[in-house]
C-alpha cells in the first residue's frame, strides 16, 4: 500500500505594505484595506504578524511557536488557532497564501 | 447683502410662490412654496438669509406645492420635489413646514459627498470648532440649540460638513428641529428664543423649528477647525459628566456617525483620522441643558488658556 505523500505545510505572506494604511494609537492599529474600502481595528499581536509575515513567510505552526501568547492562550489548539488567524487576515486581503 | 427681513411679507410671498434665491452656507438654494401657512413661519425663520441673484447658478431647487390624489380627495396633501424629481410620497399638508425642512436635509444629504457628512451637530466658540456627533434621540438638537442661545456659532445642528483632507467644519446653519418635549425646555432655557408653530402628529411627534442667531448666519461663509469631539448622551436625571475618549474609539464612533465614509474611501479614512487627532475626544452625559452648556463653556474656556 502506498503512503499519502505529506505535501508541503501552507505558508502565509504579509500583501504588500502599499496595500494597507495604517493610523495608530496606543494598542490600536486601524488599517484601511485599500482594494476593499474596508476598515479595519487590530492589536498590537495582530500588527506584530502582520509586520513579521512581509519580511518571512511562514506556516501556522511558525506562527503558533513564534507568538507565545497564542501558545499560552490556547495550548494544544495553538496551531489551529493560528490557522484560524491567518485565514481570517486573508479573507480580508492582510496576508495571502505562497 | 440684502436678506430675506428685507422684503416685506407680501414681497416674500410671491418670491415664495416664484422661487425665493437664498444662500445656505455653501449652496445656492432657490425655494418654492406655494402653501400659503408657510409664508409668515418662513419670512421669520429665514429672516437673516441672505439673498441671491435670481439669474444665478443654484445648488438645487426645491419646491413644496398642494396636492390631491384619488381616492382620498379630501385629504389635503403637499409634494415636495428637488429638481423636478419628487424623492419621497406626499404628505399631510398640516406638515408642510417639518416636510419642506426634512427635504432639504435629504437634499443635503444626497447632494454633498464633496464633504465628508457626520451626523452631528457643529458649533463654533473663539474660532474654534466643536462637533457633537450623536445617533438620533441623543438630546444633540437640544444641546445645539442650547449652545447656539449662549453664544456659540451654529454651524449646523445636524450636519457636520469637513472638506477632505482638512480639519476645518464648513458652517450650514438651518433652522433647527426641536421635538416633542425638547420644544418647551428650549423655550424655558430663553424665553426670546423664535421658535416657529409647532406642528403635531408627524412621524418625528410634535415639531418646532427653532431660528438661528443671526451671526451664525452672518458668519456662514467662515469655517472653523475642529478641536473637540463630543459624543453627547442626554440621560434623564443624570448629573453633567464629561469623560476623555480613547482616539481609537473616537475614531470608530466617528466613522459610524459619517453618512458616507465609506463612498469617500480613503480620503473619508483620512479625514476621519485627522479629525481624531487633532482634537480633544470626550463623551458628555447630562440631563440639564443649562449644566451641560456650562460645562461646555467652561471646557472651551479652558482649552483656550
Amino acid at each position: 500500500m502506498t503512503q499519502p505523500v505529506k505535501g508541503p505545510a501552507l505558508r502565509w505572506r504579509s500583501v504588500p505594505a502599499e496595500t494597507i494604511r495604517w493610523v495608530v494609537w496606543e494598542d490600536t492599529h486601524i488599517a484601511y484595506h485599500r482594494p476593499s474600502g474596508m476598515t479595519h481595528f487590530l492589536n498590537d499581536s495582530s500588527r506584530l504578524l502582520i509586520d513579521d509575515l512581509r519580511n518571512t513567510p511562514m506556516t501556522a505552526e511558525q506562527v503558533a511557536a513564534r507568538f507565545s501568547d497564542i501558545a499560552a492562550e490556547h495550548g494544544e489548539d495553538a496551531v489551529e488557532e493560528a490557522t484560524a488567524l491567518l485565514e481570517r487576515f486573508e479573507e480580508l486581503g492582510i496576508v495571502e497564501q505562497v | 447683502m440684502k436678506t430675506v427681513a428685507d422684503l416685506g411679507l407680501g414681497q416674500f410671498a410671491d418670491r415664495l410662490v416664484s422661487g425665493l434665491p437664498i444662500q445656505i452656507g455653501p449652496f445656492a438654494a432657490r425655494v418654492q412654496a406655494s402653501p400659503r401657512q408657510l409664508v409668515e413661519p418662513l419670512h421669520g425663520l429665514y429672516r437673516d438669509y441672505p439673498l441671491l441673484d435670481e439669474t444665478g447658478v443654484f445648488s438645487f431647487h426645491v419646491r413644496l406645492d398642494p396636492h390631491r390624489s384619488w381616492p382620498k380627495l379630501y385629504r389635503p396633501l403637499v409634494r415636495f420635489s428637488v429638481d423636478g424629481r419628487v424623492p419621497h410620497e406626499d404628505m399631510p399638508a398640516a406638515q408642510a413646514l417639518p416636510v419642506l425642512e426634512w427635504g432639504m436635509n435629504l437634499v443635503i444629504a444626497l447632494r454633498s459627498h464633496c464633504f465628508l457628512m457626520l451626523h452631528a451637530g457643529a458649533l463654533a466658540r473663539g474660532g474654534r470648532a466643536i462637533l457633537l456627533p450623536a445617533a438620533p434621540g441623543s438630546g444633540k438638537t437640544t444641546l445645539c440649540a442650547g449652545l447656539a442661545l449662549r453664544g456659540w456659532r451654529l454651524f449646523s445642528d445636524e450636519f457636520g460638513l469637513v472638506r477632505p483632507g482638512t480639519t476645518d467644519l464648513v458652517p450650514i446653519p438651518r433652522p433647527m428641529a426641536l421635538k416633542n418635549e425638547s420644544i418647551e425646555v428650549v423655550r424655558d432655557f430663553d424665553a426670546q428664543a423664535y421658535i416657529g408653530p409647532s406642528v403635531t402628529n408627524t412621524r418625528k411627534g410634535t415639531v418646532a423649528h427653532l431660528r438661528p442667531p443671526s451671526d451664525s448666519i452672518a458668519n456662514a461663509q467662515q469655517t472653523a477647525p475642529v478641536s473637540w469631539i463630543v459624543f453627547p448622551r442626554w440621560i434623564p436625571g443624570a448629573d453633567c459628566v464629561i469623560t476623555e475618549l480613547s482616539k481609537q474609539e473616537a475614531f470608530m464612533q466617528l466613522a459610524t456617525n459619517a453618512f458616507n465614509y465609506e463612498l469617500l474611501g480613503e480620503a473619508g479614512f483620512e479625514t476621519v483620522a485627522q479629525l481624531v487627532d487633532r482634537a480633544v475626544c470626550l463623551e458628555l452625559e447630562y440631563s440639564d441643558l443649562q449644566v451641560a452648556t456650562d460645562a461646555l463653556a467652561d471646557l472651551a474656556g479652558r482649552d483656550a488658556e
